[in-house]
């Protein structure tokens, strides 16, 4: 263990002495996240402040069922009446035009079976086939559109997890030899009152809402600067990871190998490095950002824990590109590659409006990590992030397999 | 206690078709150096590395300090020491950084390291740089501290695999002077080098290596033997000194093939001429006749690589 720990300081020693590695990993995160502020007009907002503010937002409820309305109510809650200025509902054509005009940042689209595609029928249990909730965004305003759409997420992911819980509850019931209908309605309609009084959303006023008349405090880095400092994750994991082979070609592998220290203890210290390394990267990227830009990351033993499970699950693609790569040029090529693709896919930079390569975001630590990092900026706290943290955590154990048997491949 | 620290049988490494190392056969005794002379690609580095359990032998094993290469890896690596050919170190670490991990490496920690990493660099004359980040060294200071590494856990027999490549004469003097100090507090050496005069002053034994078969092995005068040559010492005296008396009563000695007289100087041939030189002094400080000074010329290991070979050691 003494060793593990040894290789692991060591290398964690090395980045920061590493001057290039360090204007990457902490300065270039810095410059894109103001750049892309004053791209975005974050510091021009017209409230004056580097906060966001009454984002024009239009919502078209089409929905027949509850759920729609219970969202519009959500966007004109008090709660959420300084961060958002929703405009009354016309038609679908004016709306899209307010936003191409860039009068809206976005434009909400409830579809009319919104309610049935959410809630589960009571009988068989399944969701309908429908269109999808759609938002329409202006490209002028991605941070705006972001915020509506954290929002909209929100929503649907509580609703989500609370007819999960009903239809479960159904289940046990059928179980358990009830087959009257009208038990079943009576229980379901009981079960969704109950989660909808249990505030699913009443976390967000937490960040937005004007505690003790204080101005609405929404900063806008507050979102590019996660993704940010995701972004760059991926570097440095990759530069962990090209150490590996750096190792073994400056022939300091084989000269631990000398010391009577174990093929795996070596291996684990250089895990060891490279996810402390990515640790101490995002983490003084987030304290220096809050020290600096007063931008405010939410709950902090959130925070902690989802930088420390961003981190693990970015080392086990560092690992896997170094365990499939077989020169440095290599890992350096794929890495890059893989840093760009994977802040492209999980929405960085811009939300892409596609299934397909919206679920493949999934397969990115950058896409759990920042809707964990958005709800904790809303104001949630840990319980509301362990989903995102599971993920990065089985993320992080698949990755980590496929590394061992890559690595066995490379020594056989 | 086993007198050898290290017995190696018929080791030998296979890559595909090629054998790089064709089973060689070598013993080291405790507190010797060794030396295993060889030219470019005669297979050292390979050896160094199969009994640093490095690489594994294709066939045959090796003993080290009673711990099988083959089967005690561990066993083996708690008792030597490593100082491999290329330097491995941290460049963008200080020396005492580099010296604190490998420490650690090696099973070190606390206060006894801090002690003997302040030894080592005073050994290595680093001490005033050892806060420095090893990039900005010079060869000879890397090649030195690469050698600290290697001693840093007190090793029992420590591999040098060609120490002194490439550097400056200063570095190179301490290096070898180290060797013999090493020796001298009972460490065992294995030194590899293509540097026939490295070989002749340190080793205690040599072995020939060349493609990838020990050609010879033995003490320097048993190699020189294969020779067939002799020593010749030239002994210079005052122009007034009886040196045709004095040749005739070396003649006699034991060990001298042949001692002739020759104006004031008297030339003599031995087989050995270090094993002589006492007697020789002794006997013309009987005499009373001072000797101004000596010339040693003696077959060197160079002519015996050339014997056997055909071939000049370097090319
Ligand atoms: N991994 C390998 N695959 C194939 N051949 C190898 C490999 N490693 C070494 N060899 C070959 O084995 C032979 C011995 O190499 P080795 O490095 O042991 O020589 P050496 O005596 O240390 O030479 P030098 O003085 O140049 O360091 C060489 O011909 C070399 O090309
Ligand atoms: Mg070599």
């Amino acid at each position: 263990m003494k060793k593990i720990i040894a290789i692991g300081i060591k290398d964690l020693r090395l980045i920061f002495q590493d001057r290039a590695a360090l204007l990457l990993m902490l300065l270039a995160p810095y410059l894109i996240t103001l750049g892309m502020g004053f791209v975005s007009g974050a510091f021009e907002d017209d409230s004056g402040s580097s906060g966001i503010a009454d984002i024009p937002v239009m919502i078209i409820n089409q929905d027949g069922g509850d759920l729609g309305g219970n969202l519009v109510e959500l966007f004109e809650s008090d709660d959420l009446a300084q961060l958002l200025e929703p405009v009354e509902a016309t038609t679908l054509e004016a709306g899209k035009a307010l936003v191409d005009e860039d009068e809206l940042a976005a434009l909400v689209i409830i579809p009319a079976d919104f309610s049935a595609t959410m809630i589960p029928d009571q009988q068989t249990g399944l969701t309908a086939e429908g269109e999808a909730l759609e938002i329409y965004r202006s490209p002028g305003r991605p941070i705006s559109a972001s915020v509506i759409e954290t929002i909209v997420n929100q929503f649907i992911s509580q609703v989500d997890a609370g007819t999960t819980l009903v239809t479960v509850s159904l289940m046990t019931l059928s179980e358990s030899g009830e087959t009257d209908p009208a038990v079943f309605e009576a229980a379901a309609t009981e079960l969704l009152v109950a989660q909808g009084n249990s505030d699913p959303l009443i976390t967000i006023d937490a960040r937005s809402g004007s505690v003790g008349g204080d101005e609405v405090e929404f900063n806008l880095l507050s979102i590019l600067a996660p993704g940010m400092a995701l972004f760059f994750l991926m570097y440095t994991v990759t530069l962990g990871g090209r150490s590996i082979l750096q190792e073994r070609i400056d022939g300091t592998l084989a000269r631990m190998q000398a010391t009577a220290t174990g093929g795996g203890q070596i291996l684990s210290g250089k895990v060891l490095g490279i996810f402390l390394t990515g640790v101490a990267q995002v983490g003084i990227l987030v304290i220096g950002s809050s020290l600096m830009y007063g931008i405010e990351w939410g709950d902090w033993i959130g925070v902690i824990a989802l930088i420390i499970s961003a981190a693990l699950a970015a080392t086990g693609w560092g690992l896997v590109v170094a365990g499939a790569a077989r020169t440095t040029e290599q890992i350096a090529g794929i890495g890059t590659a893989l840093m760009l693709m994977f802040g492209a896919i999980s929405g960085t930079f811009t939300q892409i409006e596609n299934r397909w390569v919206n679920a493949l975001g999934a397969i990115t630590p950058n896409q759990w990590a920042l809707q964990g990092f958005n709800k904790l900026g809303l104001g949630q706290t840990l319980a509301d992030v362990l989903p995102n943290i599971g993920a990065l955590w089985l993320m992080a154990a698949i990755l980590f397999a496929i590394a061992v048997v890559l690595f066995r491949r490379q020594e056989g | 206690m086993n007198e050898l620290i290290l017995k190696s049988t018929q080791l030998k490494k296979r890559y595909g078709d090629f054998e790089a190392v064709k089973g060689i056969d070598f013993e080291i005794g405790r507190g010797q150096v060794f030396s295993l002379l060889g030219p470019n690609g005669a297979g050292k580095s390979t050896t160094i590395s199969m009994l640093s359990c490095l690489l594994k032998p294709s066939d045959g094993d090796a003993l080290i300090d009673g711990h099988s290469v083959v089967n005690n890896p561990n066993g083996v690596k708690s008792v030597i020491g490593y100082v491999p050919q290329d330097l491995a170190l941290y460049d963008k670490l200080t020396a005492k950084h580099n010296l604190k991990f490998w420490g650690t490496m090696a099973g070190m920690g606390g206060p006894d390291l801090t002690k003997r990493i302040d030894e080592l660099l005073e050994r290595v004359e680093l001490t005033d740089r050892a806060s420095e980040r090893v990039e900005t060294f010079s060869g000879g200071m890397k090649r030195r501290l690469n050698i600290a590494v290697g001693l840093l856990h007190k090793p029992k027999l420590v591999f040098m695999d060609e120490p002194t490549v490439g550097i400056d004469p200063q570095s190179r003097r301490r290096i070898l002077d180290m060797v013999k100090e090493l020796r001298d507090e009972g460490m065992s050496v294995l030194y590899t080098t293509h540097y026939m005069e490295e070989a002749e002053e340190l080793s205690d034994f040599v072995g020939i290596i060349d493609h990838g078969s020990m050609i010879a092995q033995g003490t320097q005068a048993e190699l020189r033997r294969t020779v067939g040559e002799q020593d010749t010492l030239r002994l210079h005296f005052d122009e007034s000194a009886p040196t045709a008396a004095l040749s005739e009563k070396i003649g006699q000695l034991e060990f001298v093939t042949t001692a002739t007289a020759n104006e004031s100087e008297i030339v003599v041939t031995v087989p050995e001429a270090a094993a002589v030189l006492p007697e020789l002094m002794s006997v013309t400080a009987e005499e009373n006749q001072r000797v101004r000074s000596i010339d040693i010329e003696e077959p060197n290991l160079e002519a015996v690589f050339l014997h056997l070979t055909g071939r000049a050691l370097r090319e």
